[in-house]
């Protein structure tokens, strides 16, 4: 039996729900809005007009004839040359990873050992 | 295990510790205690039918030559450490002679940069690390206790804000709270203030930044106890419950103690990142309102000359602030685990 099978009251229950609910807004819509704006014009994304021509990407249509457009990525990826920074930093993320774990895990076993050497004074 | 297995199991380490953790540490202490060369200068005298005149010139072979012998600079002892740019001995000493009263002297300190960036970053420190405990102790009790279905998604999502980069997460929020992005132009219509600006002053940049702050490090805080709380001893929440504990007192009496050594292992490592706080400085494009040790450093050696000396001073200033600052949580670690002294 664990405290989680009785039953939470109500009040408990929306409680936890409703600051569920906050801290997930709160956490997640910051990049779901950069995701939804990154496929459209800057216009749109920052818009002083009409906060709502980021979902209607009315300044989008003007320029690519639709909502939604690939052209930043375009951008990113290929002209300014991203996938580029994207490998080097696989490159370094792979030796590091590698060599750190190598040594900690060298270096963690050396020292169970001399924990042990003290306690039972081997 | 013999001494000699330790030694060959323990080398690896020893070395990497030494190449990237000793030698750079010796580098910027003595690097701390040198400045640049004053260039070598030479009178020229030169005479034209008008008369002579004396001319000074910079020998730049002399200089080039001098700075080869010694590239470090030269010796000047703890003189970088009292100037204007870092402790400014002499400055607080005049500011406190002439003080009318304690707000003017401090006011005057924070035309200091070293005191400035003191300033905001132990505000930021004080309010962010206890912040971040709290609400990451929330998060975890609110997740821990949803439908196991949930859960996993609810951790995925918890932990974005820190799995992305630094620079990227403020630069996400940046956008957001600029007068023409959602939060910014949102605020300006709540308020009902059309020139409603966060980067315009002081006091609502800094709210800004730690509320950034807390945003970013909550979730590593919530990964640390929600790992806790899987492990807390079901025995003793069933005699409480026997014993007629309500669930706050439970809570209160029974899980948090359970996760105090937690706790003290997040507030050593807050307390260690959050004194070097600086991609949300450069992010938020904040350095007018507040600055830190990291972006002083960041800029000294930014500059066109760079400033190899005063970083390297600001740095040794900031691994002694960073040792002042965890002495409390070292020594009660310490205690803990020799708890026979």
């Amino acid at each position: 039996m664990t405290s989680n099978q009785i039953k939470r009251p109500l009040a408990l229950q929306i409680l936890i729900y409703g600051f569920v609910l906050f801290w997930f807004i709160l956490a997640a819509f910051p990049f779901m809005w950069t995701m939804w704006g990154s496929f459209k014009v800057e216009l749109d994304f920052f818009s002083k007009l009409d906060w709502t021509n980021v979902f209607s990407g009315v300044r989008t249509q003007v320029v690519y004839g639709k909502s939604f457009t690939g052209a930043g990525y375009d951008g990113a990826w290929i002209q300014e040359e991203f996938w580029r920074a994207f490998l080097n930093t696989a490159i370094v993320c792979f030796c590091t990873v590698l060599t750190s774990l190598t040594l900690a895990t060298l270096g963690g076993y050396a020292f169970q050992g001399l924990v042990f050497v003290i306690h039972f004074g081997y | 295990m013999k001494h000699k297995t330790f030694f060959w199991f323990f080398l690896p380490t020893a070395l990497a510790m030494f190449l990237f953790i000793a030698l750079p540490l010796t580098s910027i202490v003595s690097q701390s205690l040198h400045t640049p060369h004053d260039a070598v200068l030479v009178v020229v005298e030169s005479c034209d039918p008008f008369g002579c005149k004396s001319e000074t010139t910079i020998d730049h072979e002399a200089s080039k030559q001098i700075k080869e012998e010694q590239p470090k600079g030269k010796w000047v002892g703890f003189q970088i450490y009292t100037d204007r740019n870092h402790l400014a001995f002499k400055e607080v000493g005049e500011l406190w002679e002439n003080k009318t009263n304690l707000i003017d002297f401090v006011s005057g300190l924070n035309n200091l940069p070293f005191y400035r960036a003191m300033g905001f970053t132990i505000t930021f420190v004080l309010v962010v690390t206890p912040l971040v405990i709290l609400f990451g102790l929330i998060i975890a009790l609110a997740v821990n206790s949803l439908h196991r279905h949930l859960k996993g998604l609810m951790v995925f999502f918890s932990l974005l804000p820190m799995i992305v980069t630094p620079l990227v997460g403020s630069l996400i929020l940046f956008w957001m709270i600029d007068s023409r992005g959602i939060i910014g132009s949102g605020l300006q219509e709540l308020f009902a203030d059309p020139n409603l600006s966060l980067k315009a002053s002081t006091g609502l940049t800094w709210i800004t930044l730690i509320v950034y702050g807390v945003w970013h490090s909550a979730p590593f805080a919530f990964i640390v106890f929600y790992a806790g709380l899987q492990t807390v001893p079901q025995e003793t929440i069933e005699a409480a419950m026997i014993d007629g504990a309500s669930r706050l007192q439970q809570t209160y009496h029974v899980v948090v103690p359970h996760l105090s050594p937690l706790v003290a292992f997040v507030a050593l490592i807050q307390l260690m990142d959050n004194f070097r706080v600086f991609e949300p400085i450069v992010g938020f494009s904040a350095s007018a309102h507040a600055t830190s040790l990291s972006w002083i450093i960041w800029n000294d050696i930014g500059q066109e000359i760079r400033l190899m000396s005063s970083a390297a001073t600001t740095s040794v200033l900031t691994i002694i602030g960073v040792i002042i600052l965890l002495m409390p949580v070292l020594i009660r670690t310490w205690r803990e685990f020799n708890p026979q002294k």
